[in-house]
C-alpha cells in the first residue's frame, strides 16, 4: 500500500536531512524519504554535484541520490527525471550554499533500445510504502537522446507510442536505489517489438528480443571497472566487437554488474532482472550468462551503454512491461559495490580481510589499490584499503589471486589465495617503500616558476615493436596508459625505445612525486618560449631523486598574449583534473591566458590561480563550451561567472537552434554582447562539430540535409536552414588532430581492412557515393570562407581534458597592450580575435606582412607583385624546416631550409586578383617528449552506434579503416591568420566566391577504380606464389 | 619468353628466401610484378628466424601465457607482422610526389610447431599504376626492418635501375634505413 509523503514528510522535513537523524520519531527503526528539495542545505553536494532546488531527494541511513526535476539535462544527456547525485550519508549537513557531499556522479536514465525517458510537465511524484520505502516516481514520453537515431528507433522501438514509467524506491537500510522501469503502450493499437520493419530486416527465423536498459554517465573522476574486463572497459570492447556475433546477440560485454572506483564514493550497477524471458542475455542466449546479468554494448565520451531486459514480442494497446534494477553507492571501491551485489542476489560468500603496510617502516597505505583476479585470471575485485591499512569484502567461493597497484612502485606479481564458504581469509600484504622525485626550475630571475618535468624511460629491445599496452602498462589492472613516442621501433636502437614515465608539474615551487624505481631522463620545460633543461636521473625504492634545472626565456614575445581558448577540468564530465591542477599544467605550458570552457558549466580559474600564488604567470578568462550532442560545440568568451546557480551560468540547448544558442552565449558576455567572441571549435569532428552536424559542403559552400536518411536528426533545431553564421572564430587547429586540419586524401599506403571495394588513386580527395567529400578538413572550410570575403578568425586551443592532452599545444597569440599576466585586457584579446590579428602555434612564432600590412589588413597592390616577408622563429628544441606560402588556398611556394634560413623570408607575391595570403611554419622533427603523440584516439558516437547497427547489416562505416587517422606523432606547425589584398584598387577584398573552388574541388580525372580481379589464365607469378603459400 | 621470366624470377625468390634462412634477423622483402590491367603485384614476406627471436615475438601475443596461439592471437601476430612488412616503405609512381597505395591486401602466417623453425608471413596486394607510368620509385624510412627488394619483369620489363644489375626484365636491390632505388619499365603493350 502506498500513500503520499505529505504526512510523514512533514516530520522529516524538520528533523533534517543527515544520516544520523533518519529515524522514524519515537523508533530506532531507519526510515527513507523522498522529497521535493527546497532548500539549498537539502542538497548532496560534491565535485560533481548538479542537484537544485526543485530536484527531488532520495535518502535512507546510508545513502542520499537527487533525482533531477523536469526540464533540460543538467548533466550530459539531454531530459530531466534521472538520477544527478549520489552519496552516502556523511556526519555533516549542507549549509545555504549548498550540500558538503561527495557526489562525482553524472547522470544515468532508462533507455528502451536507442531511446531515452523525456519526462512530461508534472510528471514526477513521490510516495511512500508501509514497509518504510520512499519513491520518486517519474512518467514521461519516449525521447531521443540521439536525434540522429530517430528513425531507427521509429522502425524499431515503437515510436511515439512509447512511454515510460520510472521509479526510484529506496528501502531503509539499503545502499542502493531500486529502480523499475516500465515501457508502456500508450497508443490505441498492439504494437510489435521490435517493430514489422524490422522482422522483415532480420528474418522471422530470428528471434530477436529488443532490449531495453540503462544509459550510464559515470563521469571521468570514476574508473569504471566490471569482472572480465576490468578497468580497461574500453579495449575489452573493441576486441569483443572484432568477433562475429550475429542476431538475436548484440556484440558487447556480459558481465554481473558495472562499478567504479573514486575518491570516496563509488557507485554500482546490477540488473534485477531474474525471469530468463524477459532477460535480455538468457533471450539472446550469451553463453553462460546467468538472466541477471548484463550486456555492456558500448561506451563512448562518458556513455556507458547496458541492456538487460528483453521486451515481449508485442504491446496490447495500454500494456506495459517492467525491469529492475539497481542503482549502488559505495565507500570509494568496486568491493564496496559487490558486497551490495552479493547481498542483493543472496549469493553465498565468504570473507576476504587484508592489511596493506610498507615492508620497512610497517607503515598502513591507503594510497593503494588491491585487485583480485578469479581463478582464470580474470579481474573479480578492487579494495581501496582505508587508512589504517585495512580492507575486507565478500567472495563467492574459490580460488584467487590478487596484485596491488600503487603510485611510485611497480604493480605486484600475482599471489594466490582462496576463500572458502561462511569462513574469513586474512592476507597481509607488504610493499615496497615508493621512489619520488623532487623537481625544483629555477626561471631567469632565479626563483622558481611553473614548469613541467618529463621523466622519459626506455623499455627492453624484446619488446620492440608490439602495442604498449601489451607490455607496458595494464589497463585491466588500473593502471595508467604511459604515452610512447610512437615512432617506429627498432630493436637495436634504445633512442626509438621511449616511453614517459611521469610528468611532474611544477607550480610556484618545488614538487615532490612518487616514482617507480628506474633511471630516467628528466626533461624540464616551460612551453614553447623556453629552452630545455636535461638531467639523468636514478630513482630508487625509499629514496627521493632530485632535479634542480634553471630554464632560459630564449623566444620572447613581447606585445603579444598567449591564449589556450579551449580548457576542460573536473567541471566538465569527461575531465578527471583538479581545478588546481589544471591551472598548475596551464602555468607550466607558460600560457599567459587560460580559458576556461567546460562542458555547460562555466568556471572561473581566477581563484585557483591566487591560491597557487600564480597570477604572475597565467590569468584566467571565464567562459563556457556549450556543448550539444548533435549541432556542435561553442564557445563563448569572455562570460559573466553566476555564483548562484549550480552551472554558474550555462543554459539550456537542447531544441534551440543555433541562432539562438549564438545570442544566448552573448547576452552572457563580461563585456557586452559585441565584445563576446562565440568560436566554433572543431568544425569536423564526428557529430560534435558543427560543420559536420549540418553537412556543410565544401564543394557548394553550404549547409545540406543529411545524406544520410535513416541517420538524419530530426528536430526544429535541424536542417540546413538552421545553419547560422553569425560566430567570430573557428577554431581550425584542435590539440593533436592534424587528421580534422584537410579534407581527407587516400594515403599512400592503405591501412589494413575493412577498405571499400572501390578506392581512387592515392593523393585524390576522397568522395562518397553521391560526390561528395567523405571527410571534410575544418581548414578547407575556412579557406571556402575566406573566398566569399566571410573574415572569421582561425584559432589553436588545446582542448586539454587531461594531462594527456598538454595544455596550449596549440596555442593562439594575439597583440595586446600590456602582456603581462594579470593585466592583459580581456577587451585587446577580443578585438584582436575579431580583426583576424591571431597566430595558431604549436611552436613555430610566426609573423607576416604583405606590402607592409599584417593579418586582417587589407594591402592595396599595384603593379602585379606584393612583397611578403615572413619572420620565423621558435626556441632550439622545436624543428623549423618548411614555410608554406597559401595564396587563396593555394600553396604558391613551399621553403624548405633550416632556421637559419628561414628566420626572415622575402618574397615577391605575383597577384593579379584580389587575394588572401596566409603562412604555415613546419618542422620534421617529434616534439617529444615535451608534447606526446596522440597515440590513443578517443570512441567516436558511430563506433558505438555502429556496433550495434551492424548486427542488423546496416554499415554506418561504409570507408572501413579509410579514413583520417587521429593517431600520430606531434611535430611542429603554426599558421597565421590572412593578409587581404586589394588588387584592383577598389579598397576592398572581392573574392571569388565558392564556385570557382567548387569546380577545382572536383576532379574529374580521377575516377573511382575497381580493385580488379584478373582472369585465371593470365595469373601473375606472384599471385601463384601466394595461393601456393600455405599458413598452416 | 614471358614463361622463361616468371620461372627466373621465381628461382630469384627461393634463392632469397633461402638466403635468408641462415640469418638470425627479422628479414622482409618485397617483390614487384607488373600485371594485366595497369596493376602492379605485389608480395611482401617477413620471415622471423626460430629460436629467441620468434619466443620473444609470440610471448608478447600470447595473452592467456597458455604456450599456444589461439585465432585471435594469431590474428594479433599476422597484423604485427603486416605492419612491420610494409613499415615505412613508400611507392611512388611517375613524376606525382603522392605515394601510390596498396590495394586488397591480404595475408598468409605461416608458424610452425617447431620453435626452431622461423615464423613467416606473406601479404599479397595490388597496386594500380597510373596510366602511362614508367618510372618506379620505393623509399624506405629510417626505422623498419632491412628489405630486399625484387623487382619482376611481369608484363613491363625493367628497362633501368639505379640499383642491381637487371637480369631476365627484373632485378634485385638490399635497402637500409632511408634508402630509395629507382627504375624504369618498359612501355610495352601489355
Amino acid at each position: 500500500m502506498k500513500t503520499t509523503l505529505k504526512h510523514v514528510g512533514l516530520l522529516l522535513a524538520a528533523s533534517g536531512l543527515a544520516g544520523s537523524a533518519l529515524v522514524s520519531c519515537g523508533s530506532d527503526a531507519p526510515v527513507a524519504i523522498a522529497k521535493r528539495i527546497t532548500a539549498r542545505n537539502e542538497l548532496i553536494g560534491g565535485p560533481g554535484a548538479l542537484g537544485e532546488v526543485g530536484d527531488f531527494l532520495l535518502a535512507n541511513d546510508q545513502i542520499r541520490v537527487i533525482v533531477q526535476g523536469e526540464g533540460y539535462s543538467r548533466g550530459f544527456g539531454v531530459y530531466g527525471g534521472a538520477i544527478i547525485d549520489a552519496d552516502l550519508q556523511r556526519p555533516s549537513s549542507g549549509d545555504a550554499t549548498g550540500g558538503s557531499g561527495y557526489d562525482q556522479f553524472a547522470e544515468m536514465f532508462p533507455a528502451f533500445f536507442l531511446k531515452a525517458m523525456a519526462p512530461q510537465e508534472g510528471g514526477i511524484r513521490v510516495e511512500t510504502s508501509t514497509d518504510g520505502a520512499a519513491s520518486v516516481v517519474v512518467s514521461g514520453r519516449g525521447g531521443d537522446f540521439l536525434f540522429m537515431l530517430t528513425r531507427i528507433n521509429d522502425v524499431v522501438a515503437g515510436g511515439d507510442s512509447i512511454a515510460f514509467e520510472n521509479e526510484y524506491k529506496v528501502r531503509p537500510g539499503k545502499r542502493y536505489v531500486e529502480i523499475t522501469t516500465s515501457v508502456i503502450n500508450i497508443s490505441d493499437a498492439a504494437i510489435s517489438l521490435p517493430g514489422e520493419g524490422v522482422r522483415g530486416l532480420i528474418g522471422d527465423d530470428i528471434d530477436f528480443a529488443l532490449p531495453a536498459g540503462d544509459v550510464l554517465l559515470f563521469g571521468a573522476r570514476n574508473k569504471v571497472f566490471t569482472p572480465i574486463a576490468g578497468f580497461d572497459l574500453r579495449f575489452t570492447l573493441q576486441d569483443l566487437y572484432k568477433e562475429a556475433t550475429g542476431l538475436p546477440q548484440l556484440p558487447g560485454l556480459v558481465t554481473p554488474f558495472i562499478a567504479t572506483r573514486g575518491e570516496h564514493v563509488s557507485y554500482g550497477f546490477a540488473s534485477g532482472v531474474t525471469d530468463p524471458n524477459i532477460s535480455f542475455v538468457s533471450r539472446a542466449g550469451y553463453e553462460g550468462a546467468r538472466p541477471d546479468d548484463l550486456l555492456v554494448p558500448f561506451i563512448f565520451s562518458a556513455f556507458t551503454g547496458s541492456f538487460y531486459a528483453a521486451a515481449p514480442k508485442s504491446l496490447a494497446s495500454r500494456e506495459r512491461f517492467s525491469f529492475k534494477k539497481y542503482f549502488i553507492v559505495g565507500s570509494g571501491d568496486v568491493a564496496s559495490i559487490r558486497d551490495v551485489v552479493h547481498d542483493i542476489r543472496k549469493t553465498a560468500t565468504g570473507e576476504l580481510g587484508g592489511r596493506v603496510r610498507d615492508e620497512v617502516g610497517k607503515t598502513p597505505l591507503s594510497d593503494v589499490s588491491v585487485v583480485t583476479f578469479d581463478s582464470q585470471g580474470r579481474p573479480y575485485n578492487q579494495h581501496t584499503p582505508d587508512s589504517n591499512g585495512i580492507f575486507r569484502g565478500t567472495y563467492e567461493p574459490g580460488k584467487y589471486s590478487y596484485r596491488v597497484v600503487s603510485e611510485g612502485r611497480f604493480t605486484t606479481a600475482p599471489v594466490d589465495f582462496e576463500i572458502t564458504l561462511g569462513t574469513k581469509t586474512g592476507i597481509d600484504i607488504e610493499l615496497p617503500l615508493a621512489g619520488f622525485v623532487s623537481a625544483r626550475v629555477l626561471g631567469p630571475e632565479n626563483r622558481p616558476m611553473p614548469a613541467k618535468c618529463t621523466l622519459v624511460g626506455r623499455y627492453a629491445s624484446g619488446a620492440a615493436g608490439f602495442d604498449p599496452m601489451r607490455f607496458l602498462y595494464d589497463l585491466k589492472v588500473g593502471e595508467h596508459m604511459l604515452a610512447t613516442d610512437l615512432i617506429p621501433d627498432v630493436a637495436g636502437d634504445p633512442s626509438t625505445l621511449e616511453y614517459i614515465e611521469k610528468v611532474i608539474y611544477l607550480g610556484a615551487g618545488p614538487k615532490t612525486e612518487p616514482v617507480r624505481p628506474g633511471k630516467y631522463r628528466a626533461v624540464c620545460s616551460r612551453g614553447i618560449e623556453y629552452e630545455l633543461a636535461t638531467r639523468e636521473i636514478e630513482v630508487q625504492s625509499g629514496r627521493t631523486a632530485t632535479i634542480d634545472v634553471m630554464l632560459e626565456h630564449s623566444t620572447k614575445t613581447p606585445g603579444w598574449a598567449s591564449g589556450d581558448y579551449h580548457l576542460h577540468s573536473t567541471n566538465s564530465i569527461d575531465s578527471s583534473m583538479e581545478l588546481d591542477d589544471r591551472v598548475v599544467s596551464i602555468a607550466a605550458e607558460g600560457v599567459d591566458i587560460a580559458m576556461a570552457s567546460d562542458h555547460n558549466f562555466i568556471t572561473d580559474y581566477s581563484p585557483i590561480i591566487a591560491r597557487e600564488g600564480l597570477e604572475r604567470y597565467v590569468q584566467g578568462m571565464v567562459g563556457l563550451e556549450l556543448t550539444t550532442l548533435e549541432i556542435g560545440h561553442f564557445n563563448g568568451f569572455p562570460l559573466k561567472y553566476d555564483p548562484g546557480p549550480i552551472t554558474k551560468g550555462a543554459f539550456e540547448w537542447s531544441g534551440r537552434p543555433p541562432t539562438v544558442l549564438f545570442s544566448d552565449l552573448r547576452k552572457r558576455g563580461a563585456h557586452g554582447e559585441d565584445a563576446t567572441i562565440v568560436q566554433v571549435n572543431h568544425p569536423r569532428d564526428s557529430i560534435l562539430g558543427y560543420f559536420n552536424a549540418f553537412n556543410w559542403n565544401q564543394d557548394t559552400a553550404e549547409p545540406e540535409d543529411s545524406p544520410n536518411l535513416l541517420l538524419a536528426p530530426e528536430g526544429p533545431e535541424f536542417g540546413p536552414q538552421n545553419f547560422d553564421y553569425g560566430f567570430d572564430a573557428m577554431e581550425i587547429y584542435n590539440g593533436k588532430h592534424f587528421e580534422l586540419l584537410r579534407s581527407y586524401r587516400v594515403p599512400a599506403v592503405l591501412p589494413e581492412p575493412p577498405l571499400p571495394a572501390m578506392i581512387p588513386p592515392a593523393g585524390t580527395l576522397l568522395r562518397d557515393e553521391s560526390g561528395r567529400i567523405a571527410f571534410p578538413g575544418g581548414m578547407d572550410d575556412w579557406f571556402v570562407l575566406l573566398d566569399q570575403g566571410r573574415r572569421y578568425t582561425a584559432m589553436g586551443n588545446s582542448d586539454s581534458h587531461g594531462g594527456e592532452d598538454e595544455a596550449g599545444y596549440p596555442r593562439t597569440y594575439t597583440p595586446v597592450s600590456d602582456d603581462l599576466p594579470g593585466e592583459i585586457d580581456e577587451l585587446d584579446i577580443v578585438r584582436s580575435i575579431k580583426a583576424q590579428k591571431a597566430v595558431a602555434t604549436n611552436g613555430p612564432l610566426i609573423e607576416v606582412t604583405v606590402d607592409g600590412k599584417g593579418m586582417g589588413e587589407l594591402a592595396t597592390v599595384a603593379g602585379g607583385t606584393a612583397k611578403l616577408v615572413v619572420i620565423t622563429r621558435a626556441a632550439s628544441w622545436i624543428d623549423l624546416s618548411t614555410i608554406n606560402v597559401i595564396v587563396n588556398g593555394e600553396t604558391v611556394e613551399t621553403i624548405r631550409g633550416d632556421r637559419t634560413a628561414l628566420a626572415r623570408v622575402e618574397r615577391d607575391l605575383p597577384i593579379s586578383r584580389d587575394s588572401w595570403v596566409i603562412v604555415e611554419v613546419a618542422g620534421d622533427k617529434s616534439m617529444w617528449p615535451v608534447v606526446t603523440p596522440l597515440e590513443i584516439p578517443s570512441i567516436q558516437v558511430s563506433d558505438a552506434v555502429g556496433s550495434i547497427a551492424s548486427s542488423f547489416g546496416i554499415d554506418f562505416n561504409a570507408f572501413g579503416n579509410l579514413r583520417p587517422e587521429p593517431r600520430g606523432i606531434v611535430r611542429p606547425y603554426g599558421f597565421t591568420n590572412p593578409v587581404w589584398i586589394d588588387a584592383d584598387g577598389d579598397g576592398q577584398f572581392q573574392g571569388p566566391g565558392a564556385s570557382r573552388r567548387s569546380l577545382r574541388a572536383i576532379d574529374p580525372s580521377t575516377p573511382l577504380l575497381p580493385v580488379k580481379k584478373l582472369p585465371h589464365s593470365k595469373i601473375p607469378t606472384l599471385v601463384k606464389l601466394f595461393s601456393a603459400f600455405s599458413g598452416h | 619468353m614471358r614463361g622463361l621470366a616468371a620461372l627466373g624470377a621465381l628461382l630469384a625468390l627461393l634463392v632469397s628466401f633461402e638466403a635468408q634462412a641462415h640469418r638470425s634477423q627479422v628479414q622482409r622483402t618485397l617483390s614487384l610484378e607488373p600485371s594485366e590491367g595497369g596493376l602492379l603485384q605485389l608480395l611482401a614476406s617477413v620471415r622471423v628466424p626460430g629460436g629467441m627471436r620468434r619466443q620473444v615475438l609470440i610471448a608478447l601475443v600470447d595473452r592467456d601465457h597458455d604456450g599456444q596461439l589461439a585465432e585471435q592471437e594469431r590474428r594479433e601476430l599476422e597484423q604485427h607482422l603486416v605492419a612491420r612488412a610494409f613499415e615505412g616503405l613508400q611507392l611512388f609512381a611517375g613524376s606525382s610526389t603522392a605515394a601510390v597505395a596498396v590495394q586488397g591486401l591480404a595475408a598468409k602466417l605461416r608458424v610452425p610447431d617447431d620453435p626452431k623453425a622461423p615464423i613467416e608471413l606473406l601479404a599479397h596486394g595490388t597496386v594500380a599504376l597510373p596510366a602511362q607510368v614508367r618510372v618506379l620509385r620505393l623509399t624506405t624510412a629510417r626505422g623498419g626492418d632491412p628489405l630486399s627488394l625484387i623487382v619482376l619483369p611481369g608484363t613491363r620489363a625493367v628497362a633501368e635501375t639505379s640499383r642491381g644489375k637487371i637480369r631476365i626484365g627484373g632485378f634485385s636491390a638490399s635497402l637500409g634505413p632511408k634508402d630509395e632505388v629507382r627504375w624504369k619499365i618498359s612501355s610495352a603493350a601489355e
